[in-house]
């Protein structure tokens, strides 16, 4: 049902900048991860590489190999990996269309042939807004408060179902109870999705996750299951990350 | 603190910083002076003959600006450099006046200037300062009085763009009204003749030629109207792929270099381009693309080529004047899509295609509409290009037959024949005012589309 990547000796880097230093990291499937880190440790460069979108950025290069079930992604088309692995952004960017439209985007890009009232009606559900907007689907998204737009961008990525959801600090942007809303659609998804989760909120990722991988300077620092990063850490640096001792 | 209640705590102030009745009237006086300035200029431009008071205007400016520069010393101690020059000014503008003749002409061309209008000129020099120095003074010498005072210096070339923009647009209504009607509109001009048949009892049929004559303007109109459709949809395909290609494809070097190509299409003289077309019409004659450039027309025996040029061929080549524009106009609207959009869409799984189709492009086509629309007034009011290749649209308008348009009409009226003259000049600026009303009123539906647009496909 759902996928596993595995990262093996991934570097990568913009120009002369060395971002990742040979990451090694096995995401379970079904499971949610979270990658935990303090600023510039290359939580957001890992992610955006698992679905290659960090090949938009000019001078970006990636040596390594992540496999998504076995396949190397890093030499399939891109456009059908991004239809696999799927992401939302930190900023909610829905597009200036109708709420419908938006959900329906992926589908109409990939040409898929399935019912589209139930699709819209079933993603929007598992992204939790599905009563505050089935009366206004047809309105713009632009028109949406910025916790139901970041819940309309979960629902057009969980449209296409993808395999693996790659998520930049979806609630960070967020008021406290549309971020509640958020975590707990993405508890939902565990066993049928995959989820990467990159956050800056511990409490956050000790909540929702199963596994956390700690990274620093662009390493796994360690990687285990969340409950044991959080009560046991194994490494000083974990231990006083947790701690809040550096940020 | 917005600025306006700065400024207007500014003028409060003044008014308390200057308490004296005393220390007002002079730098009154020197405001009205300039007001008067200023309204003498605007006066002048109907009206030549109150061109005398212009320089008892600036000397008597140049008195109240020197009692000025003194009072400011009396009551500053200081003494202000730029009210002492600019009394210097208006006596340099007087001197100037005496020296320049009463007419003007250029060498060779039958042009005149008036003296007036260097007399509106020096006005406007001297008396936007003026005021702007006074309203200084009188409102305390403050750093927000220096501001307020900023003012006429802001306000007044505004005001003038209006006025001389109202006064061209009155002038056409005033001389153009009287010339429309609709049996003008609806009719079109004909001077040709077509064979006739004549029968004489007892007598084989005779041909003779009888001549269709009519005086109007309706083949001028459609013509402008098929001129503006032509030209739009030839220039928009290339347009907006042009601007597509170098927003979205066109890597550094290339990019620079072919956007150089595309603008200097804009620096090619008019009569060059003018001369494009004739060369184009006349190298197709006798070839059978000549249908497609020259125009035949039948005159009632035969088939026979156009002595001009088509619709077709005025459109394509006044489309090397729009297709920079709309380009520009669509790179601008492609550039200014938020770069998290772009991602958005990759992340779905869609192709570069598909973005361009569903995001790109309907963000952009507001900005593509304005680009069409400049292309528009362009086409229509353009004459330069049609000077060798069009006509008088006896034959009629469509896209292989002779173009027409009502600039063309204006111009055709002052070097054509004489005949034409004589018959059409009544209507010459009832032309001008019905060209700018299609201009005006698609300009008003492009607001009107640009803001639906707008909302529909950037969701404010």
């Amino acid at each position: 049902m759902s996928s596993s990547i595995a990262v093996e000796q991934l570097t990568a880097g913009y120009n002369n900048n060395q971002v990742l230093k040979g990451i090694d990291l096995e995401i379970q499937p079904g499971k949610v991860t979270a990658l935990i880190g303090p600023s510039g440790c290359g939580k957001t460069t890992l992610l955006r590489s698992m679905n290659r979108l960090n090949e938009m950025t000019k001078g970006a290069y990636v040596q390594g190999q992540i496999c998504l079930d076995g396949e190397n992604i890093l030499e399939l088309d891109p456009i059908l990996l991004r239809r696999k692995v799927g992401m939302v952004f930190q900023k909610p960017n829905p597009f200036p269309m109708s709420i419908r439209e938006n959900v329906l985007y992926g589908i109409k890009a990939a040409k898929l042939k399935i019912d589209q009232t139930e699709i819209v009606k079933d993603s929007l559900m598992r992204a939790a807004i599905w009563e505050e907007v089935k009366d206004r689907l047809n309105d713009n998204a632009f028109g949406l408060s910025v916790g139901q737009q970041q819940r309309v961008c979960i629902a057009r990525c969980l449209a296409i179902s993808p395999k693996i959801i790659l998520m930049d600090e979806p609630a960070a942007a967020l008021d406290p109870s549309s971020s509640a809303k958020v975590e707990a659609s993405i508890v939902a998804m565990k066993d049928q999705y995959t989820v990467v989760i990159v956050t800056h909120n511990m409490q956050q990722a000790n909540r929702i996750s199963d596994y956390t991988a700690f990274m620093y300077l662009g390493e796994i620092v360690e990687y285990g299951e969340t409950e044991q990063i959080f009560n046991e850490p194994k490494r000083t640096e974990t231990k006083e990350y947790i701690a809040g001792r550096f940020g | 603190m917005s600025a306006e209640s700065t400024q207007r705590r500014a003028i409060r102030l003044a008014g308390f910083s200057l308490g004296s009745l005393v220390d007002w009237i002079v730098p009154l006086v020197n405001l009205a002076a300039g007001l008067a300035a200023v309204i003498l200029a605007s006066l002048l431009t109907g009206n030549n003959d109150l061109e005398q008071y212009v320089i008892l205007l600036l000397g008597g400016m140049c008195v109240t600006l020197q009692l000025l520069f003194l009072d400011i010393y009396r009551k500053r101690k200081t003494w202000d450099i730029k009210v002492g020059l600019l009394a210097l000014l208006a006596l340099g503008f007087i001197a100037a006046l005496y020296w320049i003749p009463k007419y003007l002409t250029g060498w060779q061309i039958n042009g005149v200037i008036h003296q007036s209008l260097f007399g509106m000129i020096f006005l406007l020099a001297a008396g936007i300062p003026t005021m702007s120095v006074a309203l200084y003074d009188l409102l305390g010498a403050t750093p927000s009085a220096e501001d307020v005072s900023r003012y006429p210096l802001i306000l007044t070339p505004v005001a003038l763009a209006l006025a001389v923009y109202l006064l061209l647009i009155s002038q056409l209504v005033i001389q153009g009204r009287p010339g429309l009607s609709w049996e003008i509109i609806s009719k079109p001009y004909l001077n040709y003749s077509v064979p006739v048949k004549i029968m004489i009892a007892g007598d084989w049929p005779k041909w003779s030629a009888a001549l269709q004559e009519g005086v109007g303007i309706r083949n001028q109109i459609l013509g402008t109207g098929l001129l503006m459709l032509m030209t739009s949809l030839i220039s928009l395909p290339f347009g907006v792929g042009a601007g597509v290609f170098l927003s979205e494809y066109a890597r550094g070097g290339f990019g620079n270099f072919t956007r150089f190509v595309i603008t200097s299409l804009r620096s090619i003289s008019m009569l060059i381009l003018g001369f494009t077309a004739l060369s184009l019409v006349k190298a197709s004659s006798g070839t059978p693309l000549a249908f497609l450039f020259k125009g035949y027309q039948f005159d009632g025996f035969v088939w026979r080529e156009n002595q001009g040029g088509t619709f077709f061929a005025a459109s394509l080549v006044i489309s090397l004047l729009v297709i920079p524009v709309i380009c520009r106009a669509t790179e601008e609207g492609c550039r200014s899509l938020p770069n998290e959009l772009r991602e958005g869409s990759l992340a779905l799984g869609g192709s570069e295609e598909t973005t361009l189709w569903r995001i790109v492009l309907p963000w952009s086509l507001a900005n593509i509409v304005t680009g069409v629309l400049l292309g528009c007034a362009e086409a229509a009011g353009d004459m330069a290009i049609l000077m060798f290749i069009a006509g008088r649209g006896d034959y009629g308008v469509g896209p292989f037959k002779q173009v027409t348009s009502l600039a063309y009409m204006v111009f055709d009226i002052w070097f054509g024949e004489k005949s034409f003259h004589d018959t059409m000049s009544p209507y010459q600026f009832s032309a001008g005012l019905i060209l700018i009303t299609m201009t005006v009123g698609l300009g008003l539906i492009a607001l009107l589309l640009k803001r639906w647009l707008a909302l529909r496909h950037r969701g404010r």
